[in-house]
């Protein structure tokens, strides 16, 4: 489990090259896109190591612009021949017309270091990286009687990126990331239930000094066993209080997507030509930001080279922006907020989310919970999805207790929740001041490609949501 | 490469080493176009190649790894790194190669069209008037999105040190149609798709205009439905969702981690005495037909519930040899799963449920095996004396899977086509559902 050398960072000379030879048949812009990516994975079952492995992926991908239309091809090898064969066909896009444009002299982005590696896991030999999964389970299995199985689970990846493109960008980067997770099944009696907890991080080894991998299978362990004690959660709407920290699954469902310029380019999101008006209560300020230190959603540049930025989308309730990459940036004369992600060379840049936040607001957690007389508190949250056109948006809910009177009384166990994105942000009636981070490794799908993201609110009172309970 | 030379170069170098290797070399070439307002939005061409390495040794310990970078360092690098993590790991008397003997291909026909018919202008038209097509047929259709059209055709060659040599063919073409329909400013989306392995099969561009159209605009003036139990209608293509979840019910992976409620249910009542359910990966031309498992073994017919009993779990060779139990070839998943029809149309269907709730659409991630938890977004319609009342949106619906298929008292005659796991539509009784108060 050594880190590889890259085998191929394409240098300037090659990038401009290849960016001629893509915009001869016309063309707006021409971009090379080159990636080599490793990563490894270790998963831990029954006290010993149930399987490993190791990846290695390569490739350059080829963009042009012509107008609104892109034309995309791939390559696999390092060989100029390829790369021109590449560069060649996705340039066909413009065959139609334009006239053909030099590209500007290449330069080097400058941008800032948001991961510091401290402790390269490429430094620890797999009987190290064992030997955490080993502590994990330990602490899982001790932990309670009733655990009948234990996963525990390790990953890294580091992922090394070149960029160029005919306006001149020249980036590279290398982007880390480490994956800790502990799952568990808890029996009793007839009854089954899974508990799962997991950190995700731009960094080395160090990311142990911020978390355990005791605490991370206590963490799983108690999930189960709530799971396993809790009533059924209730059907309906009601009033939701969502706990600081994993209820940024609901920023980024709710608003986040319907914000994403590609959707609101083409007026399919229910966000779209609102910029300037009020889209949500005075208390919601929405923020994404790739700049958070060692954050899983932080990025250097984006796939388009572009340095990364704090983003404000909508402040005090009003609508100030999207997330842009280069084309929607350029087709709809907004800035571009370096939100233009791929998940390899193989498909095609879109704008994606970094770490999007419900900024803090003024109001005391205990506070937000006395003023519901009876509705839902949502602790620990799952995955969700949205329709960016109705802006109807869902979330899981893992653990999660009445509010009766003011009190938190009853845990219930989970459920699905839906809401309208725009509804939901007028029906946010109080922030807490306790803004949290989630630390949990999220995974945003969009068009069939993963990013890592990451999210993050302080206690938010939703006056009204609709919970899927089976009670 | 077209022969398997480059493969057993490096069966030999972890066989050197004292393991015992499969590996795999996938090739595959891609065409895709996006359209948008009458126009090509992206055109995609592209080849990828890969290969895979799976190794074991003696006792059990094993370790995969996969590249696209096919420089011979970079192969021997990982060759032996599969061994090196292999040695780090730990015995497992059930893991290994597939018995040669369970090994093999079947001849199916129609899993590859040769790409003979396939035209890229035939193709972009195809989702150029369908898209045309739903803006005719209904003026609050404003725009599409992601709409397209795809060409895959793939490749592999497969070798083991047992001896197994395999060499498989295939190709899928699919196109999707996603319109938005804006009606007093509020917004609707519809979709509408089709994949076939034969480019000529794909549906027509008025069958995905007629269907996302439909979609679209079905549901303006919806309603929240009261929340309390209902009977429900799944319409076939989210039936076929639900369907799914047998899949991972049965899930042999799943029975001896206890991560499945139907781990201690075989050969007992899982669901209603009329549902049977089987995986038939030998379907000419079916988009789930597949002539061997991803271990290289020969797929067959597999009867999963017959009149509502659970038949066997869904196996791979770990997992068949781990729980004594028969090897059904689900290396790598299902091919294309049935619910056996009935005989009533789906009219029929829902003169039957009489009130109800009529499942158009679900969102969510709610699904829990272990526990048998299910809990979604809905949308659809609510059904009075068997006719559609009014759309019904921003809904919930729960319930416990095991009971969801013992509830499962109705059965259509409509299976959806196209789908390797496909149902017709379906009642389920006594769901919860949470919306109005």
């Amino acid at each position: 489990m050594t880190t590889s050398t890259v085998p191929f960072q394409l240098d300037q000379s090659t990038c401009e090259q290849l960016i001629n030879h893509a915009l001869a048949s016309g063309g707006d812009f021409a971009e090379v896109f080159s990636e080599y990516t490793t990563a490894h994975s270790i998963s831990y079952e029954e006290g010993k190591v149930k399987s490993a492995s190791s990846t290695v992926v390569c490739g350059t991908g080829i963009r042009v612009f012509a107008g609104e239309a892109t034309g995309l091809a791939y390559c696999e090898t390092g060989d100029l021949q390829d790369l021109m064969r590449c560069a060649h066909q996705a340039g066909q896009i413009a065959r139609n017309g334009g006239t053909p444009s030099g590209a500007q002299e290449l330069k080097n982005v400058p941008h800032t270091q948001y991961y510091p590696v401290e402790k390269p896991i490429s430094d620890f030999s797999i009987q190290q990286r064992i030997a955490v999964l080993e502590e994990m389970n330990r602490h899982a299995t001790e932990a309670d009687n009733r655990v009948q199985w234990v996963t525990a689970y390790l990953a890294d990846s580091e992922r090394h990126i070149t960029v160029a493109a005919s306006d001149g960008t020249y980036a590279q980067d290398t982007q880390p990331m480490i994956i800790v997770l502990c799952s568990v099944i808890m029996a009793e009696d007839d009854k089954r239930e899974t508990g799962r907890s997991s950190f995700g991080r731009r960094c080395g080894m160090e990311i142990f000094d911020l978390t355990s991998p005791q605490s991370l299978a206590e963490e799983a362990v108690r999930l189960a066993s709530f799971k396993l004690a809790a009533d059924p959660c209730p059907a309906g709407s009601m009033p939701v209080v969502l706990a600081a920290g994993g209820a940024g699954v609901l920023v980024h469902e709710a608003v986040g997507h319907g914000l994403e310029a590609d959707f609101n380019r083409k007026g399919v999101s229910v966000y779209a030509d609102r910029v300037g008006e009020l889209v949500a209560s005075e208390h919601c300020t929405i923020v994404d930001d790739g700049t958070l230190l060692n954050n899983r959603g932080s990025i250097n540049i984006d796939d388009e080279g572009t340095p990364t930025q704090r983003t404000v989308l909508i402040e005090n309730g009003v609508l100030k922006g999207y997330l842009n990459d280069k084309l929607n940036a350029r087709l709809m004369n907004m800035p571009c907020t370096g939100n233009g992600r791929r998940e390899s060379y193989q498909v095609p840049t879109i704008p994606r989310m970094r770490v999007t936040t419900l900024e803090g607001g003024k109001h005391d957690k205990d506070e937000i919970l006395a003023s519901v007389k009876n509705g839902l508190y949502a602790v620990n949250f799952g995955g969700g999805s949205v329709d960016i056109t109705k802006g109807d948006y869902n979330f899981e809910v893992q653990e999660a207790f009445l509010i009766e009177d003011g009190k938190i009384t009853r845990p219930v166990k989970g459920a699905t929740l839906v809401g309208n994105g725009p509804e939901t942000l007028q029906r946010v009636t109080m922030v807490g001041t306790d803004m949290e981070i989630d630390k949990n490794a999220g995974t945003c799908g969009k068009d069939g490609q993963g990013a890592p993201v990451g999210f993050g609110t302080p206690t938010t009172l939703v006056s009204e949501l609709v919970v899927g309970g089976t009670a | 490469m077209s022969d398997f030379e480059l493969l057993e170069n490096i069966l030999s170098q972890c066989e050197a080493r004292g393991a015992k290797a499969a590996v795999r070399m996938s090739s595959g070439q891609e065409w895709s176009t996006q359209i948008s307002g009458g126009e090509v939005e992206l055109h995609e061409a592209a080849s990828s190649n890969n290969i895979s390495i799976k190794c074991y040794l003696d006792d059990g310990r094993n370790a995969g790894v996969s590249t696209n970078d096919f420089n011979k360092d970079t192969l021997t690098r990982l060759a032996n790194e599969a061994v090196d993590l292999a040695e780090a790991g730990a015995a497992d008397e059930w893991q290994g190669l597939a018995d040669a003997h369970d090994c093999g291909l079947n001849e199916i026909a129609d899993l590859d069209d040769g790409g003979e018919h396939f035209d890229e202008e035939q193709a972009v038209q195809l989702i150029l008037d369908a898209e045309r097509l739903a803006k005719e047929q209904d003026k609050r259709i404003i725009a599409s999105h992601r709409s397209g059209v795809n060409m895959h055709r793939g490749e592999s060659w497969f070798a083991t040190s047992n001896d197994v040599r395999q060499h498989k063919h295939s190709s899928t073409y699919s196109a999707q149609l996603v319109i938005v329909a804006e009606q007093e400013g509020e917004k609707q989306m519809g979709y509408s798709w089709t994949a076939n392995r034969n480019f000529k099969l794909l549906r027509d561009a008025q069958t995905l205009a007629d269907e996302a159209v439909d979609k679209a605009v079905s549901g303006y003036n919806w309603k929240q439905a009261p929340t309390g139990t209902v009977n429900v209608i799944f319409n076939n293509e989210i039936a076929s969702q639900i369907l799914g979840l047998v899949s991972s019910l049965s899930s042999g992976n799943a029975v001896y981690r206890g991560s499945t409620c139907w781990a201690d249910k075989l050969g007992e009542q899982v669901a209603h005495h009329g549902v049977h359910v089987y995986d038939d990966p030998l379907i000419p031309g079916a988009l789930g037909s597949r002539t061997s498992d991803s271990s290289g073994v020969k797929t067959k017919r597999t009867d999963i519930i017959k009149d509502g009993v659970l038949q066997c779990f869904l196996t791979d060779v770990y997992s068949a040899r781990r729980l004594q139990q028969p090897l059904t070839a689900h290396g790598g998943g299902c091919g294309n799963v049935r619910l056996s029809p009935g005989t009533m149309s789906e009219d029929d269907l829902l003169k039957s449920l009489g009130t109800g709730f009529y499942v158009t659409g679900l969102q969510g991630h709610g699904v829990d095996p272990s526990s048998g938890h299910w809990s979604k977004g809905a949308q659809g319609f609510w059904i009075e004396n068997g006719e559609r009342s009014y759309p019904v949106q921003n809904v919930t619906l729960a319930g416990n899977m095991t009971e969801m298929f013992k509830n499962l008292e109705g059965i259509a005659d409509n299976p959806r086509p196209e789908a390797s796991t496909s149902s017709p539509s379906i009642l389920i009784k006594n769901m919860q559902l949470g919306g109005s108060d």
